[in-house]
């Protein structure tokens, strides 16, 4: 069964009572396992189709079926609850609460699962992203590269099916970008279902399977052959 | 998502910005501390006001010539109803009363040779100190000889004795009231002011010589008739309230032509007032918690807007609608709730300073510092709900994109 099932998904934004189509049919299937990259130019439609992917939007038209499920009729708790247990989000600003040890920013989808003991699962996940050491540290104490690890930690905390990543590497420097895409890659030879919307080719490259927006619609949709000893991109 | 938790986000939010929280509980302290003290010194004055009309006499009741009127006011005036002889026949035929006194008050000038006051003059009989707890403290009282004989003998207040004689001793001196020569026989104990009452300035003089030889009038204005105990007082009302219809001959359809209180009746007076007055001053301090709520409200406000960004990567991390709802709810009524404890200290301290430098007496009364502190908590609740709801509605995706 496939994860994701997007069926002629429109999307029409209102804006000063002009109707602005977002989306204009977009028809996609995402297999379990798959490690996907959504490119396109700005206003293209691909911020839109990842916030629907992550039940932060609601369709205008057409069907999202998450696992089977048909997500578009499900009610605002439903939605919450597939965020939080289905999908870890990662922001290109990072989104890290501020004044709020790294740690309990990993443990926030805990909160809202009800787990208990959440400290130990919180420490597990910064030390699969290399940054154990860091846990009682503020966001403003670390670097760009290491809130955006934050972030990948607080995403995979709660074993979700699926990471949305929206442009992580977008604020970061060349290092920094490269330890996010191996982390990345090594989340994906982990089996992690990945779909990551970058401008950046080379970045776009790690990916096994390319999606380009156009003008609301998918212009492109194939396999990318891996290329372990590009430049930037240690494999993981 | 568990209570803790939640509590600790909020206070983590309220120590983020100490002097805005310690601003915006300002209106709530201050509210807490308002009620809790105006109602001290309410409580305050209403118990000093029971203890002093306890002091006037136990068990006592009241009968005014004239009919109650004007909700419980007897209007008494002109009213010439009552006699010394009602006086004589309710010891005599009502039961359980152990003591009856009849007076009558008129104002008079009275003069002690160069020495003269305007005071009031209170025609008695020789039962008034008994039954209404006043006695002589040097002399002797009116006796059933002096009242048989209608005998010029007075009485005086401490404070007619102090004016008329401040440096010799009555006893034995002539007085003149209304120009008739009096013996003064005996001086009372010192009574203190009832409110604005001045209850030692006065001369006590036999009821009979009042009403031949001064005023020439046969009726008496208030007989107060102490009875065996409390329990007793019921009975007793109704017992002399026949008795008296039966002697002013007043058929069936008669409205009575005088009207009887209790103590408690005129405690209950006294209480009414001040329970009005502790009503209208509370009722001014909750208007200013009200103020300290819209406030809350008003910074609640605010933080929704600056932490747009939080409430939507918490939405994106799975926070349903009810989390933020009670996050921020928790966090308005923390705020409240701090300031109704820092209020409730502040008006403690403030009703001790007022008795120390007014000398008023207060009273901290624990249902109103409960009744301040769930009004704080409900104030938190209700302000908080209305920004809590804006946060719990936002859009994820707006939150998210806010700057």
């Amino acid at each position: 069964m496939p994860l994701i099932e997007l069926e002629n998904v429109e999307k029409v934004y209102q804006m000063d009572g002009l109707e602005v189509p977002a989306l204009r049919g977009v028809t996609l299937t995402i297999d379990p396992g798959e490690f996907v990259a959504i490119m396109g130019p700005s206003g293209s439609g691909k911020s839109t189709c990842m916030n629907i992917l992550g039940c932060l939007d609601r369709p205008t038209a057409g069907t999202y079926r998450l696992e089977g499920v048909d997500v578009t009729t499900l009610h605002d708790t439903a939605l919450a609850r597939l965020r939080n247990r289905r999908f870890g989000f990662v922001f290109q600003s990072y989104n890290l609460l501020p004044r709020t040890p790294a740690v309990e920013n990993v443990e926030l989808p805990m909160v809202y699962a009800g787990i208990t003991d959440r400290r130990p699962r919180a420490l597990a996940a910064l030390d699969a992203v290399g940054l154990r050491a860091r846990a009682r540290h503020l966001p403003t104490q670390l670097s760009g590269g290491e809130q955006q690890r934050v972030t990948f930690a607080r995403a995979i905390v709660m074993s979700p099916a699926i990471v949305l990543a929206d442009e992580p590497t977008g604020n970061l420097d060349s290092t920094a970008a490269g330890e996010i895409m191996s982390l990345m890659e090594r989340l994906s030879h982990q089996g992690m279902t990945i779909v990551l919307v970058t401008h950046d080719a080379e970045i776009a490259a790690h990916a096994r399977r390319l999606v380009q927006f156009r003008d609301g619609r998918i212009v492109r949709d194939e396999p990318l052959r891996r290329r372990p000893e590009r430049v930037g991109g240690p494999a993981g | 998502m568990n209570l803790a938790v939640t509590v600790r986000i909020a206070w983590r939010a309220i120590v983020a910005n100490p002097l805005r929280s310690l601003l915006t509980m300002l209106g709530v302290i201050i509210g807490v501390g308002a009620v809790v003290a105006m109602v001290a010194i309410g409580q305050g004055a209403r118990q000093a006001i029971t203890e002093q009309v306890e002091s006037l006499g136990s068990n006592l009741l009241t009968v005014f010539a004239g009919t109650q009127q004007f909700g419980g006011i007897a209007t008494t005036g002109q009213v010439r109803t009552l006699t010394l002889e009602d006086a004589e026949a309710i010891q005599e035929e009502v039961p359980n009363v152990t003591g009856v006194s009849a007076e009558l008050q008129r104002p008079a000038q009275v003069v002690f040779r160069e020495q003269n006051v305007y005071t009031q003059v209170s025609a008695v009989t020789p039962q008034f100190p008994a039954v209404r707890n006043f006695h002589p403290a040097a002399g002797s009282f009116i006796s059933d000889a002096d009242m048989r004989r209608r005998a010029k003998v007075a009485v005086l207040g401490q404070t007619v004795a102090g004016e008329l004689f401040p440096d010799t001793d009555p006893l034995g001196q002539q007085i003149k009231i209304r120009g008739v020569t009096f013996t003064v026989i005996g001086v009372m104990e010192p009574k203190g002011a009832t409110g604005f009452f001045d209850r030692d300035d006065v001369v006590f003089v036999p009821l009979t010589t009042a009403q031949r030889r001064l005023f020439g009038i046969d009726y008496v204005r208030t007989i107060y008739v102490q009875v065996t105990s409390p329990d007793a007082m019921p009975d007793a009302q109704t017992g002399l309230g026949d008795l008296l219809r039966q002697r002013h001959r007043l058929g069936p359809t008669r409205d009575d032509d005088f009207s009887v209180r209790s103590q408690a009746d005129v405690l209950q007076a006294f209480t009414g007032v001040s329970r009005t007055m502790t009503l209208l001053l509370g009722g001014i301090a909750a208007v200013s918690l009200i103020v300290g709520g819209i406030g809350i409200m008003n910074i609640m406000l605010v933080s929704v807007t600056e932490r747009t960004r939080e409430i939507g990567i918490r939405k994106a991390v799975g926070a349903r609608m009810r989390d933020i709802l009670v996050q921020f709810l928790i966090e308005s009524v923390a705020l409240s709730v701090s300031g109704g404890i820092v209020g409730i200290l502040l008006g403690v301290v403030g009703s001790r300073l007022i008795t120390r430098l007014a000398g008023w007496a207060t009273l901290i009364s624990p249902q109103a510092v409960l009744l301040a502190f769930s009004f704080a908590v409900a104030v938190g609740v209700f302000f908080g709900l209305y920004p809590a709801q804006r946060a719990a509605r936002l859009d994820p995706i707006e939150a998210l994109r806010h700057e």
